[in-house]
């Protein structure tokens, strides 16, 4: 695990970001996902059941994490450019390589397990804190393994650059499926189904090896069935046989064949990039090249703007839930929820995040040695991601909307008030945070204190939207008056976000 | 064409540059060396506008780096020791976005890309993605992505790292036929024999100020050494080279 802060434009004589940070936003995730699963354990009158429920969380979190975001962790495909000639035995490696695996999901794992450790104690007996400790630790080790197993088989076939891509996809899928739980997770406390429900209506459930581990908490205190003690040991086995299985995949050899798989470059398409209107002379084409390109072919960026579908469904899915989306034009019936606004809030966030931080961070010397102007580059950034990204994401909602509203343009006009209110806080971001596109290096975890009061802002702003939409709808010239109004409002900060980033970025250097 | 006064530049309590003063004249080669730390890349990041000065001016091609930065950065042109490039352009896509930061006409851009790759012998590989280059193929479209808008000063920090005999003389060649334009080159490497052969005058600098210049010939005389190898060990040299080598070779005996 690395968490030190790089280099990229900074400003003079400015030190680098803490590296704590990164970390601390880690585990204050985790800990947000532990503290949920601790009232599910609190809400649920079956142990075993909410134990599941909370080691299956952990096995797929840490599953997800060594997929996506800590790839290199698993197995890095330099290590054997800087190992192989070396007289670095297979057990050394192996022993390295595990010791980093079991520090960063160790960490995790207690993270994830500390509060709901507590409930359990609380409703069982104390043997049940180290017990749920204990089994998150062993079933997130186990996963680690096996991922680390299957990624390095799959990198047989697969180039490593391919692999990754398509393990985005899978986060994003996950992502989805998250979602789906949790809206499924809500309906079921809003009908008490946790205070109803009990693993022995459900005994399919000891077919997934995430129970046994949760049968070790139903065991520790002592009073358990027997198929909870089968698990368990079953669990112990597991982890036991997976140990032999990791050293033979986190072994010189293969970092030899992932090293060898990443020298030979991944195939490309020959596509070429056409001049898009507005975007067709200097700032403004070059980051139209850089910023297009980067969506092809930079992971982190990409899915960082495809992020936010997950929620977007998530949220169009609850609004369809209550008897289809409400036309808010119409008078009758309540107004639509907020969720879908506070998507569309996310995104500016989203973008804004995607765009400045990339692996790519050491290139951004080339803003600094060409007569380019900053505030022009930051700006075309903007509107670059409004347009295309935004716009096009503004263009699916309207037309899911078409379908549900009475009449098309109820979705047009509502879409483009969105994408106003959408645009006018990334404004906000761009004046609170300046930054030049991919020229940071990216940072987990990392947000400031600014940046905290544009995401409530904005999230008061999508909570309010919907309703002060029903107000603004109800007559057609207050429609307009108000489509004015917030044109002007744009425009404004516009030129106050022009006047800012000249004297926000104006002192940046690079080094 | 290059003009530094005092220029003087810190990181944190570290001084980087001690008041350097120097002058480089149209068409020539300047050749800069100094040991690692020295302040090299601190002095050419001063000149190409990428850091400021704490102190001192600079001026390039007629301009001050401070008070018009971008007029300096519209003259010059940069090649950095680090083949830092977005690696998810092609050649042609990256040359298309330096043309687009030097806001150089859409019509020339495409002309002088074709031509430019066509002389680095890289026209087969114009639509190929900068990820799929070796270090060498990257180093010659950062030599062309500096050489596009026709700068009239060079900034070359180790411009042949990663260059196959061949390109390395074609640039040896090229970095002679820009001065003898009236282009000024200020060249910085560690390989002392290209320095020597390739430029017209050196400035030797150590702990951020200048400890010798003028020619090979004249800075190898002035410390009564033969070689400007010797001359620069004499004059940045902490340890007596010949010393650290016995001592090597004797530990490793052990």
């Amino acid at each position: 695990m690395d968490f030190r802060a790089g280099g990229g434009a900074t400003r003079p004589h400015v030190r680098g970001r803490s590296s704590g940070s990164a970390l601390t936003g880690l585990m204050v995730v985790s800990g947000i996902g532990g503290c949920a699963f601790a009232l599910i354990a609190a809400a649920t009158p079956d142990v075993l059941l909410s134990a599941s429920l909370l080691t299956t969380y952990g096995a797929a979190n840490t599953m997800m994490l060594l997929l996506v975001d800590f790839t290199g962790l698993v197995i890095s495909p330099d290590d054997y450019g800087i190992l192989g000639h070396r007289p670095v035995g297979s057990r050394t490696y192996f022993a390295a390589r595990l010791a980093a695996v079991s520090v960063y999901v160790g960490a995790i794992s207690l993270v994830i397990g500390l509060v709901p450790a507590i409930v359990y104690a609380v409703k069982t007996g104390m043997l049940a804190a180290p017990a749920t400790l204990a089994a998150l630790l062993l079933c997130d080790l186990t996963v680690a393994v096996l991922v680390i197993t299957g990624y390095v088989g799959l990198l047989h076939w697969v180039h490593p650059a391919r692999l990754r891509r398509a393990m985005s996809y899978l986060q994003l899928v996950a992502a989805m499926s998250f979602y789906a739980v949790y809206y499924l997770a809500s309906r079921a406390f809003q009908s008490a189904f946790f205070a109803r429900a009990g693993f022995s209506d459900m005994p399919w459930l000891w077919t997934i090896p995430s129970t046994w581990y949760a049968a070790l908490i139903v065991v520790a205190p002592g009073r358990a069935p027997i198929a909870a003690w089968i698990a368990s040991a079953a669990a112990l086995l597991l982890t036991a046989a997976s140990v032999p299985l990791a050293a033979g995949r986190l072994s010189l050899d293969y970092a030899r064949r992932v090293g060898e798989a990443s020298a030979v470059g991944e195939p490309s398409s020959r596509r070429r990039l056409m001049r898009l209107p507005g975007f067709s002379s200097g700032e403004a084409r070059a980051v139209a090249l850089l910023v297009r390109a980067q969506f092809r072919f930079d992971q982190r960026f990409r899915m960082g703007v495809l992020g936010i579908l997950p929620l977007t469904a998530f949220y169009l899915l609850m609004g369809s839930n209550r008897g289809g989306m409400q036309d808010p034009f119409s008078s009758a019936g309540e107004p639509s929820g907020p969720g879908v606004f506070f998507a569309i809030a996310f995104i500016p966030i989203t973008l804004h995040a995607a765009l400045s931080a990339s692996e790519s961070w050491r290139a951004a010397w080339i803003f600094f040695a060409t007569p380019v102007s900053h505030a022009r580059i930051v700006v075309a950034a903007k509107n670059f991601v409004t347009f295309y990204f935004l716009g096009s994401y503004l263009i699916v909602l309207t037309a899911v909307w078409s379908y549900f509203f009475e009449r098309v343009w109820h979705a047009v006009v509502h879409a483009l008030f969105a994408g106003l209110l959408a645009h006018l806080l990334l404004q906000l971001i761009v004046i609170v945070k300046p930054a030049l596109p991919f020229a940071a290096e990216p940072r987990k975890g990392e947000r400031s204190a600014a940046m905290f009061w544009v995401i409530l802002l904005g999230s008061i702003g999508a909570g309010a939207a919907p309703f002060l939409l029903r107000l603004i709808y109800r007559d057609p010239l207050i429609t307009v008056l108000a489509l004015a109004l917030a044109l002007a409002i744009t425009l404004g900060v516009e030129y106050a976000l022009r006047l800012r980033i000249d004297e926000a970025i104006g002192d940046l250097e690079f080094s | 064409m290059i003009e530094t006064e005092n220029l003087r530049r810190e990181y944190g309590d570290r001084v980087a540059l001690h008041g350097l003063t120097l002058t480089v004249a149209a068409g020539e080669i300047l050749g800069f060396l100094g040991p690692n730390g020295a302040g090299k890349s601190t002095t050419v990041k001063i000149l190409t506008g990428m850091i400021k000065p704490d102190s001192g001016r600079a001026r390039v091609a007629g301009y001050d780096i401070v008070q018009d930065p971008l007029e300096v950065k519209r003259r010059i042109g940069y090649v950095p020791e680090s083949a830092a490039l977005y690696e998810s352009l092609t050649a042609r896509e990256y040359l298309e976005l330096i043309g687009s930061l030097y806001h150089l006409p859409s019509g020339t851009t495409p002309v002088r890309i074709e031509e430019m790759l066509g002389r680095f012998d890289l026209s087969h590989a114009i639509d190929q993605r900068l990820s799929e280059f070796s270090k060498g193929m990257k180093q010659k479209v950062l030599i062309a992505s500096a050489l596009m808008h026709r700068p009239d000063v060079l900034f070359l920090d180790e411009p042949l790292t990663g260059l196959d005999a061949n390109a390395a003389l074609i640039v040896k060649e090229l970095i002679r036929g820009l001065a003898a334009q009236g282009r000024t080159i200020f060249f910085c490497s560690h390989v002392l024999e290209v320095v020597e052969r390739v430029c017209t005058r050196i400035v030797i600098i150590d702990r951020g100020r200048v400890i010798a210049d003028g020619t090979a010939a004249a800075i190898a005389a002035g410390t009564g050494a033969s070689t400007l190898e010797q001359a620069f060990v004499a004059l940045t040299g902490t340890r007596d080279a010949a010393q650290v080598t016995h001592d090597l070779l004797e530990a490793l005996e052990r």
